[in-house]
């Protein structure tokens, strides 16, 4: 498997194709992540995806600078990206406040605080129905299908009224009115009826910034 | 592949994230984490419960599997000495399910613990089975061989003992007896066991105080509801969402709605007011509340009493008039116990009103506003006294009718009387005549003497029937000052008696 990549590279760097650099750099990202998780122990904030850029750059100067001599090109590649990350982060251990930055940077900071508040106001929510997130994350299913069903069978519910009063009412999920109107099983509504009932519960208590996360794309 | 989560709560050792699909995940925790973040992670941060642990090697991995397999023998060994011990708390104990040719009939009983019983033909239990995890909890060693109507007392009487139902509260337990159709002629099982639970009620002290409500069902409701976990007897409702039996009767409307399916053995009257007046004791003396809802009791039960010996000796004259077998009395009485219906109607308004008085000692003892509960037991208590004045007037009513009656019965008399004289005069004149003519007619004339015997008869029935009870109906002209002595079955004032209360 190595040797294959090896060469790949060799091809790459020989022919000089951009194309396919890139294409190799894309396929690797997950791999570039994984190093940098492994070596920080912490994993990658989106909002502040610095150190991400940094393991990319690292991880180009790898194939750049990678020869058959020096071994397998992964090992080496980690080797890189690793050293890069660490002296990325020694560097911006005294708080640099970069001036042109900073309304960008507290942005980002509100937007975080508004959706913990949400999130926190989700807990308790859930809470009064019993469910938490072990619950939610025990039923979540491995089916990316069944996942995007108890999503929109989630949404359509929470459209309906009736539906929702049960709900909050009962504290149960009205699995068979759900069946009748929507015409789905009711096997399939009873393995995720938390999760729909998670769904419901967001729309319903106008979690926008939740919904926004879960909206289908 | 990266993946993108929101960080939902973190905990001491993982964290949840949501990701954009909607699938709820655990994850290694990490540094700097904070609850809102959006991270990006891959499928190796994932914890899955049924890893023996990511971060073990392999050989200690191989050292717990190998512990695990060989505590998992031991267990089993041992374990199945205990199986027997603990013979009275097994799940299930049957013969066969639905196989067993013995089985004729089972049933689901619904409190919140559910059990399957499994009756023969002579409904008795020859199965059981804990339908779900409380049932469990619940003793019901000795269950096999019981009668049906003796295997639902004791289940009443554990599930009591077990703390699922307590009876000493003021909230209406509910028993919920399903009988599910293996067969065509399953009606009549259905009707088997209501009248052997009523009978047996009779005598029972846990049967009399809960509210046993019993329906059909067929074997689809039965699939159903085990799918769904919901006791079978509410999906022969039509209530497929409702997973308590005590929540589903707690709404009025449900209640009727289920007796149009279904029958309700309800909890003894004479087990309510024994709740009632144990629960008014406990109030101080003097409270206003507490006189409230005492005045109202005392009126209703009392009242309820009242209405019901009106109601009884109703019933009775018209079991008698049956029994003399002349026709003029048994449509009498007849007539009078359709008029008694109406205190079976007010009979129920005084049970309601107890019930109404219970609401309003549990509302209490939940800690509502004392104000708005004396309004209501004000309420009420005005409304028992006006049922009261009801049930005085229709007892001057039927005495009333009763007058009329006799009155009308005299005027026939009377109106007859000339008749027969003048019969009497045409016989005279005919014997004469016959006589004359040398014939002798032993026919007399049609249904003249015989006419005297029967209202001498109807006379004399009436008479012999006592006055019964309480005196203090002293209202309406009574028929007694007549020269007839004709007396009537129902309560007039006055009168000697004292025929001892059937209550």
């Amino acid at each position: 498997m190595s040797k294959a990549i090896d060469e790949l590279i060799y091809k790459i760097k020989t022919n000089n194709d951009a194309v396919k650099l890139n294409e190799f750099i894309s396929q690797y990202e997950p791999f570039v992540l994984r190093v940098i998780i492994d070596t920080t122990n912490a994993y990658v904030d989106r909002r502040n995806d610095e150190i991400y850029s940094i393991g990319l750059i690292a991880f180009n100067e790898a194939i750049t600078r990678y020869e058959i001599e020096k071994g397998d090109f992964l090992s080496y590649a980690r080797l890189v990206i690793s050293s890069r990350i660490k002296s990325f982060k020694r560097q911006s251990k005294p708080l640099e406040l970069d001036i042109e930055n900073t309304q960008v940077y507290e942005k980002s900071f509100e937007d975080q605080y508004l959706l913990k508040q949400e999130i926190e106001a989700f807990e308790k929510v859930l809470e009064s129905f019993e469910i938490t997130f072990e619950d939610l994350a025990d039923a979540s299913p491995k089916h990316e299908d069944t996942r995007n069903r108890a999503k929109s069978i989630g949404i359509q519910a929470a459209h309906e009224k009736d539906l929702v009063k049960f709900l909050y009412d009962k504290k149960r999920l009205p699995i068979a009115k759900i069946a009748e109107r929507f015409f789905i099983s009711v096997k399939i509504i009873k393995r995720s009826k938390k999760l729909i009932s998670a769904v419901i519960i967001i729309i319903e208590e106008q979690f926008d910034l939740l919904f926004q996360w879960i909206l289908p794309k | 592949m990266i993946k993108n989560g929101l960080v939902m709560t973190i905990r001491k050792h993982y964290a949840i994230v949501l990701t954009p699909a909607n699938a709820y995940e655990k994850i290694i925790k990490r540094q700097h984490m904070e609850v809102g973040m959006n991270i990006m992670y891959t499928s190796e941060d994932l914890i899955s419960e049924n890893s023996i642990g990511r971060n073990m090697t392999m050989t200690k991995k191989y050292i717990s599997i190998a512990s695990i397999v060989i505590i998992l023998l031991i267990g089993g060994i041992f374990g199945s000495q205990f199986i027997e011990r603990h013979e009275d708390h097994i799940i299930s104990e049957r013969i066969n399910t639905n196989e067993n040719p013995l089985v004729s009939t089972i049933i689901t009983v619904d409190i919140n613990p559910s059990f399957k019983l499994e009756l023969d033909e002579n409904q008795i239990v020859i199965g059981y089975e804990a339908l779900n995890d409380d049932a469990t909890k619940v003793n019901l060693e000795g269950i096999l061989s019981l009668n049906v109507e003796d295997a639902i007392e004791l289940i009443v009487s554990q599930a009591e003992h077990a703390g699922f139902i307590n009876i000493e509260d003021l909230t209406d337990d509910y028993v919920l007896i399903t009988v599910v159709n293996l067969s065509e002629n399953q009606e009549n099982d259905l009707q088997a066991v209501l009248e052997k639970l009523e009978e047996k009620t009779k005598e029972s002290e846990a049967l009399k105080a809960v509210n046993m409500a019993l329906i059909q069902a067929s074997q689809q409701e039965f699939d159903e509801a085990m799918t769904l976990e919901v006791p079978v007897g509410l999906i022969a409702t039509g209530y497929r969402d409702e997973a308590s039996v005590k929540s589903f009767f707690a709404d009025e409307n449900h209640a009727e709605l289920f007796l149009e399916k279904g029958s309700m053995i309800t909890q003894s009257f004479e087990y309510q007011l024994k709740l009632v007046e144990k629960y008014l004791n406990d109030f101080e003396d003097g409270d206003v509340l507490k006189n409230q809802l005492q005045n109202a009791y005392n009126v209703s039960k009392d009242d309820f009493y009242k209405a019901k010996e009106m109601y009884d000796y109703a019933y009775e004259a018209y079991q008698l008039a049956l029994a003399s077998g002349v026709q003029e009395d048994i449509d009498g009485a007849q007539l009078r116990l359709e008029q008694a219906e109406e205190l079976k109607i007010m009979m129920n308004q005084f049970e309601n009103q107890i019930n109404d008085v219970k609401t309003v000692l549990r509302r209490s003892l939940e800690g509502e506003d004392k104000l708005l509960l004396e309004k209501d037991a004000e309420e009420i208590r005005v409304r028992a006294e006006e049922e009261a004045k009801r049930l005085e007037n229709q007892g001057e009513e039927s005495q009333l009718r009763e007058v009329e009656q006799n009155r009308m019965n005299e005027q026939n008399l009377d109106e007859e009387k000339p008749r027969e004289q003048e019969q009497n005069r045409q016989e005279d004149q005919v014997e004469q005549n016959s006589q004359e003519n040398g014939e002798q007619n032993g026919y007399e004339a049609p249904g003249s003497e015989e006419h005297n015997k029967e209202v001498q008869k109807g006379q004399d029935n009436s008479g012999s029937e006592e006055n019964p009870g309480p005196s203090d109906q002293q209202k309406g002209g009574t028929t007694e000052g007549d020269g007839d002595g004709e007396s009537t079955p129902q309560k007039s004032g006055g009168d000697s008696g004292g025929q001892s209360s059937k209550h």
